[in-house]
């Protein structure tokens, strides 16, 4: 099952390597360094998607103390900080030859600078005690907290000043880009959810089995 | 006009691979190390 | 309850992640709620030898580019106000005419502002190059932007 996932999303991954590369059109203002956003943007959004679950199995987990909901969490944060890695790197890389800087201190990047912490934080605090019950209560917590942060980072670039510029797409009304430049940023995005997917499955899978051997 | 930066595009995705393929592989070594009966337990179920 | 004692590395671990994430919240608060001034807020409040970030238009026909002594010299406007700019050294691919820009530096006594550091600020749209033959709704709410700015 989780195999058959893992196919899917390498196709999906695949596909989306084709569309950014050989269907998107060079960009008109920025040129071809525009193509990093085919793995920027999606990378954000997959890792949203993934604290979001952070967040449901944190409640789930707090309410009901099953492991189960304890390991999705888990899995899925491992997962959200290795895309929210990826989304912070290929921003920078971007920024220096567009913005004319790798990085700045404006709300958008410190914001999202905040639940990149928060969330490494999160992986951290489960090994601060001998105690995996507890280790997961605190866990928990730190989830909740940093994934109520989300809505922070994404509305910043309309409540303070910042250098980032507003959305394209994730906005009321049109989408500012053209359909093929839409459509390839869509294909990226289903195929790196796909692979999002396979990795939390997985990774829930390895959790089980890890606390069966030690059990 | 602009200029293409290719170089940083490839550096971009090659960041992208490197992250996303280095988890994976991490995930695979896992694993094993699961499956390798006895002894090797302790360690991997640390992480 | 009274639970296992905790481990000193990850205590330790945890602390630092504390301190790191308070002062990001404080810089943010102190430095990203603002994190640049316009013209008008500089003309009103403006210190010598203070730095400041500074953003806006740059202003058309402002842009005065000598690539031989990489010196660059313009003016940016919020359209009440206008700040003329030098810099030492070559502007990002974005920079231009008619943009958005945020410089750092600090605002000299002889009446201009001396950037260290200049950021073009892009705007969010995305264009494929035939799109640009006919100027859609996007390109006319740009065009109108810029027109009051």
């Amino acid at each position: 099952m989780t195999r058959w996932l893992g196919v899917v999303a390498m196709l999906g991954v695949l596909a989306g390597l084709v569309m950014a590369f050989l269907v998107a059109p060079r960009e008109m203002t920025q040129g071809n360094v525009q193509r990093i956003m085919y793995v920027h943007v999606p990378a954000v959004w997959v890792a949203y998607l993934a604290f979001l679950v952070v967040l449901l199995g944190s409640v789930a987990y707090l309410w009901s103390r099953a492991p189960a909901a304890d390991r999705t969490a888990h899995a899925a944060a491992e997962v959200g900080v290795v895309f929210l890695g990826v989304n912070i790197a290929t921003g920078a890389i971007w920024g220096k030859p567009t913005w004319g800087t790798w990085w700045t201190w404006d709300a958008r990047l410190t914001s999202v600078a905040v639940v990149f912490v928060i969330f490494i934080g999160y992986l951290l605090v489960r090994q601060m005690t001998d105690d995996p019950e507890r280790g997961a209560r605190f866990a928990a917590v730190v989830g909740i907290v940093g994934a109520l942060n989300i809505p922070l980072v994404h509305f910043s670039v309309y409540w303070w000043r910042t250098l980032h510029q507003p959305p394209t797409f994730a906005k009321p009304g049109p989408a500012a880009a053209s359909s093929a430049i839409g459509a390839a940023l869509l294909v990226n995005f289903v195929g790196l959810l796909l692979l999002c997917a396979y990795f939390i499955a997985k990774r829930y899978d390895l959790l089980r089995a890890q606390q069966e051997a030690t059990a | 006009m602009t200029s293409d930066h290719w170089g940083f595009v490839a550096a971009a995705y090659a960041v992208a691979v490197l992250a996303l393929g280095g988890y994976w592989r991490r995930l695979v070594h896992l694993e094993r190390t699961l499956k390798t009966p006895t002894l090797r337990r302790r360690r991997s179920a640390g992480r | 309850m009274k639970g296992l004692p905790l481990k000193p590395k990850f205590v330790a671990g945890i602390a630092v992640l504390a301190l790191a994430l308070a002062y990001m919240i404080y810089a943010g608060v102190t430095q990203s709620a603002v994190y640049f001034v316009t013209p008008s807020e500089l003309h009103t409040a403006a210190k010598t030898g203070k730095a400041y970030r500074l953003g806006g238009m740059v202003e058309k026909g402002s842009v005065n580019w000598k690539p031989a002594t990489l010196d660059l010299r313009f003016t940016l406007s919020d359209g009440q106000a206008k700040v003329p700019v030098r810099h030492h050294g070559t502007a990002p691919d974005l920079f231009g005419e008619g943009r958005g820009a945020v410089v750092e530096g600090t605002w000299m006594s002889e009446g201009y502002f001396q950037a260290t550091l200049i950021m073009a600020k892009h705007s969010e749209e995305y264009k494929a190059p035939h799109d640009a033959a006919s100027p859609g709704y996007q390109e006319l709410m740009k065009s109108l932007r810029s027109d009051q700015k």
